[in-house]
């Protein structure tokens, strides 16, 4: 199989490599401009209050200030990121809805004396009541965030496929159970960032560190009153982003206002705290999940209730309350599903997607629940999940496409790898072993704004001297390396090599490219690369026909030489014409195949620069005709984990001795980066597992906004891993690839907290699992009726 | 020739004119592609499915109608 590609599908060193290793790389802040100035912004300090005044007359007399915006420059143009939620404005006019939103922006000559600055405007606020809980803000009389909203009810999603209360009564088994987990942040190494400038022709342009640079333009565009073609956005290097990067945000538009009122390049840098104010990470869940399955073990119902803590305004939340509910559909066989999911406003900072949008937490509720079914069924957790697991060809009862799905593939692997058989239930006490399955989708069905817009577009320009390729595409490289996948699928359908393609991405003028997102790139944008370099060369071969009188499908170009069938072929004349070209050169070409150096230059010669074009957008089902429908996705990835763990029954303290991970992507591009977004997902999953925790003070205030007191997994805290590529060859991605940057998240929390049940034989139902909560879990076990008994459920501890 | 009545309605932010006594279901088929996970909003509140054939919308009334999956 790995033969029959010439560049994909190898252990390839990443193009930034050297960059990164270097320390040559170039970040936002790695940027200077003459002239240029600093902005910062104010933010509220209460979490919800009535606007009355905005008093920026000492700040602006400060010297070294160059410009004070507030509302009243701004605007009132509402944005957000779903046009059915345009709930934001650049700054606050008339209400305060969290400690961080936004009142006014300085731009000054240094950063010291805009925040200096800052402190001199003076605000008057009236304190309201705020809602700091899902509890609170849904209890009859509280205080309304936006009087759009009663009830503060900002999206709800019900759907219902079967019929679950019949099915229900059918089961042998019912098993109901409420998980929560807790407001996290993506804690991107790069901060939020970005320069604005205009150029001299009035064009702004915004360099930012952002996962979509096609978002923020319109964004920027659509709020500032400026057509489109008048707005550049570009990326430069960007250290993470998880989500929280993937819309435009307030430093990217009052930089923009502050740079258009004074003229001069403006810089915005958040710090770490105002990170974690601006948030836009994942929400805090509460997940009620009634499961029914008959003792064999068959899956057929799943009543589903789950209430979101969105924060002050809507983000990404209509799409987090909807895949928080419909990622249960697999990837397991279940043919009645039921689902309630509410987002509720509260007066914190705004949640939005991360890693496993949505599903992360309900994956974890339910596999934890699967466990518990398996175990009073008598079976094996694994004998569970095989039973059900779907196949390539299934279709989920919300209509999802399996359209390849090497579920079982991952689970034989995990099972096989980790040594299951000799392990569970024969670790003894405090260590144990735990399984999990994952799922996700592979690229999101529509943009967040209504349109029939083409999702990407890549251009490839071979060079007129031959050669190499320019790739052209405007994906969003964010650490991922979708830079090196998009590099090695070009040179995989031009026929040429690695090195001979030079990639140009992350800028708006380059063309449509949604972003890094919806784990999208590798399967959306590589399909308009992988079309774009056959559209080049197919121009080449043309030529090549014109010149040789051969036709094209006896040619093809392999290793950056183009290789004749049915017969010698004579190019000596096309070799001469070339070296004739290049007198003096001492690299022209001798050996006795032509070269894609020479063939390249022969079609410049013949027809101008020679560009391939390609596009992609998600295929309507059923057809191109009225009534066909885009689907969630083109593609769902899938992944298997088993993770093993020893617990101090004394102190509750977890330690992950090994994880062993298997990953359905379709199709390996770089197996290097694949492994890398594996072992990146695992390390976020235990640290959402074990620690991590957005902690608030009854004020709203959030208490461990840096990273001393937010516990980040650190590399010496990763856990041997194995990670197992299982490739399923995705009808619908290119060369057969689909994601694995979100879903390898998926099943880690789940095997860590079915893991820990293994060890200590306590089910906890809260995230994180510190020490603190597994001890008072514990404790609460072993004075409840029986104790703790290993391998026995002694109740629900919902602490 | 059968006149119709029309009324004005928003329908994703935008003006637009409907038959008087148009149903949700009538404004789903006639404004969208049928989605499975399409949500509709009747002046702000989410519509059930099963309801749609039986609401009529009114002059000035505000549909939107939301394909959720837009990913992130």
């Amino acid at each position: 199989m790995k033969a029959r590609f010439d560049v994909i599908n190898a252990d390839t060193r990443r193009l930034d490599t050297p960059d990164k290793a270097t320390g040559r790389a170039v970040y936002v802040d790695d940027i200077q401009r003459p002239g240029m100035l600093f902005g910062a912004i104010l933010r509220s300090n209460l979490p919800h209050a009535r606007l009355l005044n905005v008093d920026t007359a000492a700040a602006r007399r400060l010297p070294g200030v160059k410009a004070v915006i507030t509302a009243a420059d701004a605007g009132m143009v509402p944005y957000g990121v779903s046009p059915a939620r345009y709930d934001e404005t650049v700054f606050c006019h008339d209400r305060l809805r969290y400690i961080g939103d936004e009142i006014a922006a300085v731009a000054a000559v240094d950063e010291a004396t805009a925040r200096e600055a800052l402190e001199l405007i003076q605000v008057e606020a009236e304190p309201l009541d705020a809602v700091l809980t899902i509890e609170a803000a849904l209890a009859e009389g509280a205080p309304r965030l936006h009087e759009r909203f009663p009830g503060n009810l900002n999206a709800e999603v019900h759907q219902e496929f079967g019929d679950v209360a019949a099915a229900l009564k059918s089961c042998d088994i019912v098993k109901t159970t409420t998980f929560k987990n807790k407001r996290q942040d993506a804690v991107a190494l790069e901060p939020i960032g970005c320069i604005a400038e205009v150029d001299l022709q009035g064009r702004l342009t915004v360099i930012s560190s952002t996962q979509s640079p096609h978002y923020v333009q319109r964004t920027l565009a659509m709020v500032l009153g400026l057509p489109v073609g008048q707005v550049r956005v570009m990326k430069p290097y960007v250290g993470g982003g998880f989500g929280h990067k993937a819309a435009a945000n307030p430093a990217e538009l009052c930089a923009s206002l502050l740079t258009l009122k004074t003229g001069r390049p403006v810089k915005i840098i958040y710090s770490r705290e105002e990170v974690f104010l601006f948030s836009r990470s994942r929400h805090g869940f509460v997940h009620t999940l009634t499961t029914g399955a008959r003792k064999d073990g068959t899956l057929l119902a799943l009543a589903h209730k789950c209430h979101l803590d969105g924060g002050a305004y809507s983000s990404f939340g209509i799409a987090t309350v909807y895949y928080a509910g419909s990622l249960l559909g697999g990837p397991y066989r279940l043919p009645n599903m039921k689902y309630d999911g509410y987002r509720v406003y509260t007066n914190k900072p705004a949640c939005g997607a991360q890693r496993g949008h949505g599903g992360v937490a309900a994956r974890a509720a339910w596999e934890q629940q699967l466990d518990m079914i398996a175990e009073e069924l008598g079976m094996d957790p694994f004998e569970l999940r095989l039973k059900n697991v779907m196949a390539a060809g299934d279709v989920t009862c919300n209509a999802l496409n399996m359209s390849s799905l090497g579920m079982r593939e991952c689970l034989e692997a995990v099972h096989r790898d980790s040594g299951w058989s000799k392990k569970k239930g024969k670790l003894g006490r405090g260590r144990g072993i735990g399984m999990a399955c994952g799922f996700f989708v592979s690229g999101a069905g529509y943009p967040i704004y209504r349109s029939d817009t083409y999702h990407c577009t890549a251009t490839i320009k071979l060079a007129e001297d031959g050669g190499t390729a320019q790739l052209y595409t405007a994906s969003a490289e964010i650490g991922q390396g979708s830079d090196t996948a998009m590099a090695m699928i070009a040179a995989e359908a031009l026929g040429v090599n690695l090195e001979d393609i030079r990639v140009v991405s992350g800028d708006t003028d380059l063309g449509v490219d949604l972003g890094a997102y919806s784990s999208r790139q590798t399967l959306m944008t590589g399909h308009a690369v992988k079309e774009a370099a056959e559209d080049a060369r197919r121009q080449v071969l043309e030529v090549l026909c014109e010149e040789l009188g051969v036709p094209v499908e006896r040619m093809q170009i392999r290793h950056a030489q183009v290789v004749f069938s049915g017969g010698e072929v004579d190019f000596s004349a096309l070799r001469d014409r070339y070296i004739k070209e290049h007198r003096g050169w001492t690299d022209n070409p001798t050996g006795k195949t032509l070269s894609f150096r020479e063939a390249s230059r022969i079609a410049y010669l013949a027809r101008g620069t020679i560009v391939g074009t390609g596009k992609y957008k998600p295929p309507k089902l059923g057809g191109g005709f009225k009534g066909a429908a885009v689907g969630t996705s083109p593609a769902y990835g899938c992944s298997a984990q088993v993770v093993e763990v020893s617990v101090d029954p004394e102190t509750g303290r977890i330690i992950v001795e090994k994880v062993t991970d298997a990953h359905d992507c379709g199709r390996a591009i770089n197996r290097t980066a694949v492994e890398g977004q594996m072992e990146g997902s695992v390390s976020m999953g235990l640290g959402e597992a074990l620690h991590e925790e957005v902690k608030f003070d009854t004020n709203g205030r959030i208490l461990n906004p840096d990273l001393a007191e937010y516990k980040l997994v650190t590399a010496l805290d990763m856990p041997p891993l194995q990670c197992i590529i299982v490739e399923s060859n995705e009808p619908n991605g290119p060369y057969g690839a689909k994601e694995v940057g979100e879903g390898a998240i998926m099943p880690t929390i789940p095997a860590v907290l079915n893991a820990v049940y293994d060890a200590v034989g306590v089910r906890i139902f809260e995230l994180p699992l510190t020490p603190e909560r597994v001890h008072t879990a514990l404790r609460r076990a072993a004075k409840a009726p029986g104790g703790v008994t290993g391998g026995k459920d002694p109740g629900h501890d919902r602490n | 020739m059968i006149e119709t009545d029309f009324i004005r309605v928003i329908v994703n932010g935008m003006q637009e004119s409907v038959p008087a006594g148009a149903t949700i279901a009538w404004m789903v088929e006639h404004f969208e592609d049928p989605d499975q996970d399409l949500i509709v909003e009747h002046n702000g509140r989410f519509v059930y499915p099963r309801r749609y054939a039986h609401t009529p919308v009114a002059p000035g009334d505000r549909l939107e109608f939301i394909h959720p999956n837009f990913g992130g």
